[in-house]
């Protein structure tokens, strides 16, 4: 008699799952990139101001404090574009291929719990930046925020026992940090290579001022690592998303014996292949 | 007792196909409903939905807005605060 061990989904299968859905939403990956885009090329811009005050930033307050707040709230309909996503991803997940236009309409109390959550890591992020391990576990709350905090609706309290119900292992945790953070830096590479070669052919066909920008599209221009570091992050956010959705979903139907039922159902099918 | 050997609670003639988790009743494949990964059956949906649709008090919106506003306005200060001391140490 041949015995079937059912293996518990771990972090390698919610990466294989969440690549997977990626693939079949083109749409929502326009809605979260779309939305994303102005905030984060004006983080961007945020950072690069204080890479070229150094320390005269102090004497630049006000203008700092200014673009600070247009960034956070050019931030906020990219948590709009995050939730799209991941309900779109939710909804491929339960069968609904297609995942149609209903994602679009987030109800207010999700996007509330999402917000709350995401301002509070957002927060912690900024305040804690000095040290190294708090930033890091911020990159994962705020997936968190996004996929696990809007079942908490309005309420900071609610989001974050929400958060906390659906992380799951630690270790899978430190598996997607590694891969994605690998991820974020092939990215950035790949795409410097992309646009050092869009300037030498560019240099090659058209009359323009090779020096220039050839002194723009530098790795010590401020400015160019910004878009580096926001077409990277752009690449890779849906997949982070789609990995995040797919853990919470995998840690939720393990606490609700939803993973138990499919592992039957699984061993029934398989009994009945071997019986017909 | 294997779940495809009991019969649905709302439709005594069909064989089980689910389990619902809410009220561990056995299921029909039309009564069960998948939501947010886990299984229910009609009547524990539409609780689950009545809960769901349950109006918010108005209060906890504003207290909600009003929290949010303030973590708003201070981790505008945190960014700006943080970025200077970076700028400047480094």
């Amino acid at each position: 008699m041949s015995r079937t061990r059912q293996r518990a989904p771990g972090a390698i299968a919610a990466l294989d799952e969440g690549i997977e859905l990626v693939t079949q939403l083109p749409p929502f990956l326009a809605v979260l990139w779309l939305t994303a885009l102005p905030s984060r090329f004006l983080f961007a811009a945020f950072l690069v101001e204080f890479a070229t005050l150094g320390s005269r930033a102090q004497q630049e307050g006000r203008f700092l404090l200014v673009l600070a707040y247009a960034a956070l709230l050019l931030w906020l309909p990219s948590l709009y574009g995050r939730q799209v996503f991941v309900r779109a991803c939710r909804r491929a997940m339960e069968g609904d291929a297609k995942a149609t236009f209903s994602a679009l309409r987030v109800p207010p109390r999700e996007l509330a719990g999402a917000v709350g959550a995401a301002l509070l890591v957002e927060l912690t992020f900024w305040a804690f930046s000095f040290t190294v391990l708090v930033p890091v576990a911020m990159v994962a709350a705020a997936a968190l925020a996004a996929v696990a905090a809007p079942q908490g609706g309005p309420g900071l309290f609610s989001a974050m026992r929400e958060m906390a119900a659906g992380t799951g292992r630690f270790l899978s945790w430190g598996l997607f940090l590694f891969f994605f953070l690998v991820a974020l830096l092939l990215a950035a590479f790949n795409l410097h290579l992309v646009f050092s070669l869009a300037v030498w052919l560019l240099g090659s066909v058209a009359p323009v001022d090779a020096p220039v920008w050839a002194h723009l599209v530098n790795v010590r221009n401020p400015l160019y690592l910004g878009v580096l570091g926001v077409g990277a992050t752009l690449l890779v956010e849906p997949f982070w998303l789609a990995t995040v959705t797919v853990h919470v979903a995998h840690v939720r139907a393990k606490a609700s014996g939803e993973d138990l039922r499919q592992a039957f159902e699984e061993i029934r099918r398989q009994a009945q292949r071997d019986a017909a | 007792m294997a779940l495809t050997a009991q019969t649905c609670a709302y439709h005594p003639e069909r064989s089980g196909f689910a389990l619902c988790m809410s009220c561990r009743k056995v299921v029909c494949e039309e009564c069960a409903t998948t939501w947010a990964g886990v299984n229910h059956c009609r009547t524990c949906l539409a609780a689950i939905r009545a809960s769901v649709e349950r109006r918010i008090p108005v209060w906890r919106w504003f207290l909600f807005g009003a929290l949010g506003l303030g973590l708003f306005l201070v981790t505008g200060w945190a960014m700006v605060w943080t970025g200077t001391l970076w700028a400047v140490l480094l």
